[in-house]
């Protein structure tokens, strides 16, 4: 794991995560509860999880579900450019708690016909 | 960089591939090859810089998915100082990208439980359709020169 290779930043980064306890994760959600409605109408609700990315570093997966009008496709490109500019760039996930964020998008009725648990 | 291009464009053939019921096989091809194609831009940028021209496919053969993935966070997190803010937040655009399409190419080559929505597909192809046009806008700055390198080269100790 650790190595020479690893920069100052993220030396920095993972002595946090150890300090905290990997992540606070009541401190997490209580920001992201915050921070959800200044995403706007488009956006119908947002779920995430703590995980880890392919390679085992730490990240926090978004999974949002933006209203029919929002997801069309003359729209869906910028909704989903300012709402992932604001996940990573205003709530700050990885400044914050160390969690690379993934953010993927899904419509209301995508979302009533695939009925998955983890968007709900 | 045609190849490249042609590969995103087979992106968003795949994801559109049926117009009602999109089927799972096509929505994660969409995704793979979404980020083929960036992965192809980039080193056949970072090739295109070897001046013997018959070596440069054997060399965009020597990038390493998770290296270019750690190069890449270095970029997101790394303090641009004396650099043209545009170019530097287009630079971490780009960065940026290539970690989400990868992460989402792990999932769709290897997750038989990831389900994928048209959207979510085509959310992520056009955010690699930006960086490609964030990459063609900076791909002579320094800063980028030096990520491709980045890219194929590990950090000294």
């Amino acid at each position: 794991m650790p190595n020479a290779l690893w920069s100052k930043v993220e030396v920095i980064r993972v002595l946090l995560l150890v300090r905290n306890g990997f992540v606070n994760e009541q401190q997490v959600d209580k920001a992201i509860t915050k921070f959800v409605p200044q995403l706007g109408r488009d956006v119908v609700r947002v779920r995430y999880e703590i995980s880890t990315d392919w390679v085992g570093d730490p990240a926090i997966f978004f999974r949002v579900v933006l209203t029919d009008q929002a997801a069309r496709e003359d729209r869906l490109g910028k909704v989903t450019t300012r709402i992932r500019a604001a996940l990573r760039d205003k709530l700050k996930p990885f400044e914050r708690w160390g969690l690379y964020p993934f953010i993927h998008f899904r419509s209301k009725s995508e979302q009533d016909s695939m009925k998955e648990e983890s968007w709900s | 960089m045609a190849f490249a291009d042609d590969l995103l464009e087979q992106a968003q053939h795949l994801a559109r591939r049926e117009p009602k019921r999109p089927r799972q096989a096509s929505l994660r091809r969409a995704i793979s090859t979404a980020y083929y194609a960036l992965f192809h831009l980039l080193t056949t940028s970072a090739a295109a810089n070897w001046k013997q021209v018959g070596q440069r496919a054997d060399l965009a053969r020597a990038f390493e998915h998770s290296r270019m993935k750690d190069a890449s966070r270095k970029i997101a997190n790394r303090q641009f100082r004396r650099q043209a803010p545009a170019v530097v937040t287009r630079l971490i655009a780009v960065a940026n990208t290539f970690i989400d399409l990868q992460q989402d190419r792990h999932a769709a080559d290897y997750d038989s439980t990831r389900r994928w929505s048209r959207a979510e597909v085509l959310g992520q192809i056009h955010q690699a359709a930006i960086a490609f046009d964030d990459w063609k806008a900076i791909r002579k700055e320094q800063i980028a020169q030096d990520y491709l390198l980045s890219l194929l080269i590990k950090d000294r100790p």
